[in-house]
């Protein structure tokens, strides 16, 4: 039997309105998910900044308040000028930066290299270097200390960053962006008269920008939350890092989680300010339209 | 003189010969077009040239001088690559100076330079934009001003029209011929596109397998081709190749085949008598869909056969048709009426014909 014209309209809006009705539906899982998510993420978060903002008596009663009223900044006072916490934090910064814009240098060189140069033995090299990952960090972190103390380092900036350049996976992370790029690129570089490093420098370096920020994300992140390296390379307390800096106000027999949860918060601050600084290019397509489509 | 000599030049890739023992010297200021399928070492030439592939075997000079040693950017050539290869994080301006920049130009020098070459390409408003924000049209015109602006001796160019579309390609490969004739440099352009060869070199080198096959005008490689290969590659539609003997009877050449008894008419007859050794035995009949004229099947022709198939394609109307265990090519008027499977008679323009002996080699090109 054939249907009309306007039985065929009647079906087909009655089908348009069944997919907007799933459509919404899938929609409002999502945010649903995402949504328990979120508070799941960020409630730890929530709960050590009131905690910053009460007295220590305060964290032990109940009901818990979670919004301190009135707030207490006693504990913020105290961090900063009855504890080295500006030293340990100005440490931080230090080798965190550091290691970030050295490892940055190193293995965006070394990942042109193994992405876009030829050299005898190139991939073993690169195995070899990758294979270095399946050494636990504990298994080195004995040979390691003893070679930083023998090289007479130990409580200085050198002996908390050296280690820390020693990754291969931003290596790896450079190669696999490099090898994206196409060989002509730089082929047009050197027709215009570029050296091999000016290539790097002039033409890889600002398109591989996004990976950079993310490498470099990344890798403050690492050194920002370094705990176990710092803590043993380290025992002066002038030169400790912000955790173990904030580790140390861990009393023996009695704690101001106050004070930690303070700290805790003002570590967080960087972190945050570098990831909201860089997240622009995590979204920025830098090589569009540059090559054929 | 001479802008760029090739000899015995040879490239392998372990035991894959891309290019084979080339001999070629492309004169100054001649556009010569690089012409083949893909595959067939046209872009390693080009990129030998340009020094970003090694040579195996053989040497190429430049304005005379051996250049195998040097460095791409000491051999004073451009190059246009078919992704463009232009600088991403850099602007118009930027991407057409960089040449000049790193040969430790002025700012200003550099600045003057760049607005000459952006007026000659139509770019000028277009200066401060990103590739990405250019049409394909304008990335291959900025690819151009970066390969002008320095004022090289030699410009490669590898495809650069086959990534644009039908009617840009048209209208830039137009640009091309005015800016070689502006230019007057020496400029060898790689293709697999059989019209922009013909429209836009002076001589055409076409190659198969990493071998020459043949070197020309494009209108003699196209008239007498040297082998099946040139003869199949150039034209479109493809030439019809039909394959039997060649006989002499009473005098007269005729071709053979299974269902073909062909008199080959005085004019082709003429020209074979010339040819020593005579030749004899299996051959190849070679004749362009455009040298077949199409008559009524009561009509005195030279073939006869079925309609097969026919494509419209506006300013012609090509026709397939059937001749026994053949299967022939034939260019009409869009305007001739003809129905799929009406039997039609057809003349063969003889003193266009070619004929290719047992190995597929024109017997009239040797």
């Amino acid at each position: 039997m054939e249907i009309s014209h306007v039985e065929r309209r009647a079906l087909s809006q009655q089908e348009a309105r069944r997919y907007r009705l799933q459509h919404s539906g899938a929609i409002a899982a999502s945010y649903l998910i995402l949504g328990i998510a979120c508070v799941v993420a960020i409630l730890p978060f929530l709960y050590i900044l009131s905690l910053s903002f009460k007295q220590s008596t305060a964290m032990v009663t109940y009901p818990p308040q979670w919004i301190p009223n009135p707030p207490y900044y006693g504990n913020y006072i105290t961090l900063l000028f009855q504890k080295s916490f500006v030293r340990w934090g100005l440490n931080t910064f230090i080798v965190a930066g550091t290691v970030t814009l050295i490892k940055l240098f190193l293995d965006s060189l070394s990942g042109y290299a193994f992405a876009k140069m030829e050299f005898p033995f190139k991939e073993q090299i690169f195995v070899f270097l990758l294979g270095t990952l399946m050494i636990p960090f504990a298994a080195t972190l004995i040979p390691s200390y003893l070679i930083v103390r023998g090289l007479g380092m130990h409580n200085t900036y050198w002996g908390l960053i050296l280690p820390g350049l020693a990754s291969p996976i931003g290596i790896f992370m450079m190669r696999q962006f490099i090898e994206t790029l196409p060989d002509d690129l730089e082929n047009a570089a050197r027709l215009d008269g570029c050296s091999e490093f000016q290539i790097y420098r002039q033409i890889i370096l600002p398109i591989i920008m996004p990976a950079l920020a993310v490498l470099g994300i990344f890798t403050f992140m690492i050194q920002w939350q370094s705990f176990v390296w710092p803590l043993v390379i380290v025992t002066k307390d002038e030169m400790r890092v912000l955790t173990t800096g904030l580790a140390s106000l861990k009393g023996q027999w009695v704690t101001d989680w106050g004070v930690i949860a303070a700290g805790s918060v003002m570590m967080m601050l960087p972190i945050t300010l570098v990831f909201i600084f860089f997240q622009r290019y995590f979204i920025q397509a830098s090589i569009a339209g540059a090559f054929k489509e | 003189m001479i802008g760029v000599e090739l000899i015995q030049l040879t490239k392998r890739f372990k035991d894959v010969v891309a290019v084979d023992n080339v001999n070629l010297a492309v004169q100054d200021k001649e556009f010569l077009v690089l012409l083949g399928p893909s595959g067939c070492g046209k872009s390693t030439i080009l990129r030998m040239i340009a020094g970003m592939e090694t040579i195996t075997e053989g040497e190429i000079y430049i304005g005379g001088e051996l250049v195998n040693y040097r460095a791409p950017k000491n051999r004073n050539v451009a190059m246009v690559f078919q992704n463009y290869a232009l600088y991403p994080h850099m602007v118009v301006n930027r991407n057409i100076g960089f040449p000049l920049k790193m040969a430790g130009m002025e700012r200003n020098s550099i600045n003057g330079s760049v607005e000459k070459v952006a007026r000659t390409l139509r770019l000028e408003k277009l200066l401060d934009r990103l590739p990405a924000e250019l049409s394909g049209g304008q990335r291959q015109r900025v690819a151009l001003g970066r390969a002008t602006v320095r004022d090289p001796a030699v410009f490669l160019m590898d495809e650069p029209l086959s990534n644009l579309d039908a009617t840009l390609r048209v209208e830039m490969r137009n640009e091309l011929i005015s800016l070689h004739e502006q230019l007057q440099a020496t400029m060898i352009y790689v293709t697999h596109d059989q019209v922009e060869a013909m429209t836009m070199g002076h001589r055409i080198v076409v190659m198969n397998d990493g071998v020459v096959q043949q070197i020309g005008p494009p209108q003699t490689v196209y008239d007498l081709p040297v082998n099946e290969f040139v003869a199949g590659f150039l034209g479109s539609p493809k030439i019809n190749l039909l394959r039997g003997t060649l006989e002499r009877s009473n005098g007269d050449w005729i071709f053979r085949s299974q269902s073909l008894v062909l008199p080959l008419g005085s004019e082709l007859s003429a020209r074979l008598a010339g040819i020593q050794p005579q030749p004899a035995g299996s051959v190849t009949l070679g004749i362009r869909p455009e040298d077949v004229d199409v008559v009524s099947s009561e009509a005195d022709s030279d073939l006869r056969g079925e309609v097969y198939l026919i494509e419209p394609v506006g300013s012609d109307k090509y026709v397939a048709v059937r001749i026994g265990e053949h299967e022939c090519m034939v260019r009409t008027s869009p305007r001739y009426p003809l129905e799929k499977g009406e039997v039609i008679g057809m003349n063969l323009t003889w003193q266009r014909a070619l004929i290719f002996d047992g190995t597929g080699n024109n017997i009239f090109a040797t």
